[in-house]
């Protein structure tokens, strides 16, 4: 026979309707963020919530059940990532998207991320878009406080250059004198 | 551009891209999760997402032993213009709601639907709709207040629905919402199970703990030495099908259109699956040829036609089997690595409907492959008793009718 099966989660369970409801989103931006597409940051979101559920009874006695289904969700997309890296398939990969498309800004942001190593992108989300701490994040990844500055810093002046439309810059200069 | 701005940019960008998102309903992530939890499936189970988008061919189909292929041997595709699919976007008179509904269709034209809106106000308003034309229209059940509280859904039909009320028990309408009475939560009334039993294909029947009468029998009353088939109401089947055995998960029921009671488990190591099927209302079983099954951690899906005639099992990734003149068929799907996670009747007809997370599929009984354009993949697909499929994961449809000939509805 198989080990006992877990206790199942309560049905409505109204503190993970609350948890579902208030981080979905959240969670899902970042994971766009960092991998740049979007039904697939739908779809591991998606994923990471499912495991809670199944999961429920225990992760809901933790002190910070959001954190164990955005551990889950960012360790999914990294390994997606490297999967998709490896295969090299994200070169010719056509997905259709059926949500809104994004626009022109999150795209330039998308791309700009993009261009930066896994490491940096992650951190960077994390802080701006998980509002994660230094010390949270350096938590997640198993690395120095320090590392993570390191990361945010080189990554954000990264952005910074990547972001800056010449045109736009010009415009402004022009304006300021 | 300053580091200030870039913090700005985020800021925009975290605005504008949140909206885009949308979480399947509550309702549909605890079904794709109680499906999990029946299949035992591992890894990602039914979301399945490690799959890429690539060029659709079909294999050719053979046959095991070097026999016939069972289903036309001649590779196709077929590439269909892209169809504008018809859109019943949910709308409750009076009652605008802020998030997407869970809903659930118990045939082509009854479904029920729970809304909420939560604009800051605590607790967040929620209603009980229900439709009978297919969701073209909606009314407000005459539930009593909802507001704030965890509800599961478990519809029998366009009249009958219980709804599970976290942490105070159930609630029962026999006429459509009209009225509804209260159980409590030790006490879930019968057209509760019923109904569970109805969504999994297992028409008033459940394999459990002998004794254990529970609601969530699926899950909680597994934990036993020897598991008995009952029928709900009446207990125990006159004679027990071979339930024992070195068991991934459960074994799995299911009640075909026809009658005929079928029962999937894992009788040895290895991947060994057995099939057995019963014709005679439970009163003698019969066994299937024994199958290998390499889809790790779980059960194969068996997969009925609405009429119960058509027969097929999900044995491996990018394969199914065939049940014909009593002997499984393997038929190759030759989805070029994509292994669809979903495989559902098309209906009496024969033909399947296949799904990953990306796109959908018709494999028809001629053996041909079809790309259903214009269709995202599902997490799950719900197969009604009429034949319609209620598919949905980030999207959700509704798909009335038989064969490939049919109609694809976009709810939201």
């Amino acid at each position: 026979m198989p080990p006992p099966a877990p206790p199942a989660a309560p049905r409505g369970d109204p503190a993970f309707a609350d948890l579902y409801r208030s981080h979905f989103q959240r969670l899902a931006t970042q994971l766009y963020a960092y991998l740049g597409d979007h039904a697939e940051a739908q779809d591991l979101t998606q994923e990471a919530f499912c495991r809670a559920l199944d999961r429920w009874r225990r992760i809901s006695a933790y002190d910070d059940p959001a954190a164990w289904v955005r551990r889950v969700a960012w360790n999914l997309a990294t390994s997606r990532l490297r999967r998709r890296l490896t295969a090299l398939r994200h070169l010719s990969r056509q997905r259709e998207e059926h949500s809104p498309g994004p626009g022109p800004d999150r795209v330039a942001l998308v791309r700009a991320l993009a261009a930066l190593p896994a490491r940096q992108r992650r951190a960077v989300v994390l802080h701006h878009l998980g509002h994660l701490t230094t010390a949270e994040i350096a938590e997640q990844e198993g690395v120095a406080e320090g590392t993570v500055r390191s990361w945010l810093s080189r990554g954000r002046a990264a952005l910074a250059v990547s972001l800056t439309d010449p045109r736009e810059e010009n415009s402004r200069v022009r304006a300021a004198r | 551009m300053s580091e200030p701005l870039v913090e700005e940019t985020f800021a925009e960008f975290e605005t504008a891209a949140a909206g885009t998102f949308r979480p399947a309903g509550l309702e549909l992530v605890e079904h794709a999760v109680r499906r999990r939890r029946r299949t035992r499936r591992g890894g990602l189970g039914a979301l399945a997402l490690l799959v890429v988008a690539t060029p659709v061919l079909l294999a050719g189909v053979s046959g095991g032993g070097g026999r016939a292929p069972a289903l036309g041997p001649t590779p196709a595709t077929v590439v269909t213009p892209s169809p504008a699919h018809p859109t019943r976007p949910i709308r409750v008179p009076g009652f605008e709601s802020s998030s997407a509904p869970g809903v659930v269709f118990t045939d082509a034209e009854h479904g029920w639907a729970v809304v909420d809106r939560c604009e800051g106000r605590l607790p967040c308003p929620v209603a009980l709709a229900v439709t009978g034309d297919g969701g073209r229209t909606w009314r407000r059940a005459a539930t009593p207040d909802l507001a704030g509280k965890g509800i599961g859904m478990y519809p029998l039909d366009g009249q009958t629905m219980v709804l599970r009320v976290s942490g105070e028990g159930f609630l029962l309408t026999t006429d459509g919402g009209a009225h509804f009475a209260s159980y409590p939560p030790d006490q879930p009334p019968p057209q509760a199970q019923l109904a569970q039993s109805r969504r999994d294909g297992r028409e008033g029947y459940a394999v459990r703990c002998p004794g254990a009468a529970g609601f969530d029998e699926e899950t909680n009353g597994l934990n036993c030495a020897t598991m008995e088939l009952v029928r709900l109401g009446s207990g125990p089947v006159p004679v027990q099908p071979e339930l024992r055995g070195p068991t991934t998960g459960a074994p799995i029921v299911h009640r075909g259109g026809d009658g005929r009671l079928w029962v999937v488990s894992q009788t040895a190591p290895g991947g060994r699956i057995r099939v057995q099927v019963s014709e005679d209302g439970a009163r003698s079983w019969r066994w299937l040829p024994e199958v290998y099954s390499t889809v790790a951690g779980s059960l194969p899906d068996l997969v009925l036609s609405p009429d119960g005639r058509d027969v097929w099992l999900v044995a491996d990734p990018g394969a199914v089997l065939h049940l014909e003149n009593g002997d499984w068929r393997r038929v190759h799907l030759g989805l070029d690595g994509q292994d669809p996670h979903l495989v559902r009747s098309l209906g009496a007809r024969g033909g399947l409907v296949l799904s990953d997370t990306r796109r959908t599929w018709y494999l028809t009984e001629r053996g041909v492959l079809t790309e259903v354009p214009g269709l995202p993949g599902f997490t799950d697909i719900d197969q009604l008793p009429d034949g319609t499929l209620f598919a949905y994961g980030s999207e959700l449809w509704l798909s009335p009718g038989a064969g490939p000939a049919r109609e694809w509805i976009k709810l939201y």
